[in-house]
């Protein structure tokens, strides 16, 4: 079983805006969120086509090399700023309110069964 | 009820902390009231929690109140970072002769206006953490219900551990606390109830402090 953390957040946002928010997320959320050891695997849209009157779905699905990355991710620390209360990451999500109807964030591990 | 007083000391420069251990050492022995006194060196790694944490014990509150009476010294007063006066909350001793170990406390703050449910759940979950991290000998989460200090605290969580490994090792490893718990802490998480500036502290202790 690989060590890798997953961290999956499901932004619905708000109706039109699906492209808006990605392009942001990617500008302004992501190379920080690298920056912190994060590893960036895909961005999925659903329903799968932007919908202009109705909100669609985004999933942005990370991942980190294994659970003391994950605590560096989270607290800082080493070659970045001891950020325990994490003031450096609030901004991004307090910016993009506007934006959201509701998000999750999940974290996960692979499951899938041995062969 | 078990009442208990937790203070945070950040001991003025030029003032050597094995003295000021001392100093506050001698100062508890005139509490008339008090049940139990620790009073501990914090070890490296901890955050917002000065140098020295006192933690002292009345059989209850009317027994602390009895035993205010003697006052700190103005140093050990100015010296004060934050207290925190509670009953004992819920708790688990099974493991009351635990010698030369690590008393662990996170001291934090729930963001007023957090739904009553949500804070049953998140209590409920805290709760069951010592079911999954074995090497948590002994707990306490106890509700405060009064503070000084940088935030008005609402919950002390109290662990003994038998080593530093337990503390670093097990408990921060442990996927029921990174992948389920840690949200409540998240400042990403939706789900985050707890305020981010919050006292984690580790003393080395002869004895077991969860009694």
């Amino acid at each position: 079983m690989s060590d890798r953390v997953y961290i999956l957040d499901e932004i619905v946002v708000r109706p039109g805006c699906a492209r808006t928010y990605r392009d942001r997320y990617l500008t302004d959320y992501a190379p920080g969120a690298r920056g912190r050891g994060m590893h960036l695997e895909s961005v999925y849209l659903t329903p799968p086509l932007e919908l202009q009157e109705q909100s669609n779905t985004l999933h942005f699905l990370w991942s980190v090399a294994d659970v003391a990355a994950w605590w560096a991710m989270r607290l800082g620390g080493g070659d970045r700023p001891f950020d325990p209360a994490g003031t450096e990451k609030v901004g991004w999500w307090l910016e993009a309110e506007e934006l959201t109807v509701s998000r999750r964030r999940s974290v996960m591990i692979d499951f899938a069964p041995v062969p | 009820m078990t009442f208990a007083v937790l203070r945070s000391f950040a001991v003025p420069d030029g003032i050597n902390v094995d003295d000021f251990v001392a100093g506050l050492t001698e100062h508890a022995t005139r509490l008339s009231t008090l049940a139990h006194s620790f009073v501990g060196r914090t070890l490296p790694g901890g955050i917002n929690d000065g140098q020295v944490i006192w933690r002292a014990e009345f059989a209850s509150e009317a027994h602390y109140q009895v035993s205010r009476r003697a006052a700190m010294t103005s140093m050990q007063n100015e010296a004060c970072q934050d207290t925190v006066f509670y009953h004992l909350g819920r708790h688990a001793t099974p493991h009351p002769n635990l010698r030369n170990g690590i008393w662990r406390a996170l001291v934090f703050s729930v963001e007023p206006g957090t739904d009553r449910q949500v804070r049953a759940q998140f209590e409920a979950e805290m709760l069951a953490m010592p079911r999954h991290v074995t090497t948590i000998r002994n707990w306490s989460l106890s509700r405060v219900c009064a503070s000084q200090g940088a935030r008005p605290w609402s919950y002390v969580w109290e662990q003994d551990f038998d080593n530093l490994e337990g503390l670093h090792g097990q408990y921060m490893m442990h996927p029921i606390h990174w992948g389920s718990i840690d949200r409540w802490y998240d400042v990403e998480h939706p789900d985050r109830i707890v305020d981010g500036y919050l006292i984690h502290t580790a003393c080395a202790s002869a004895t077991a402090q969860i009694r």
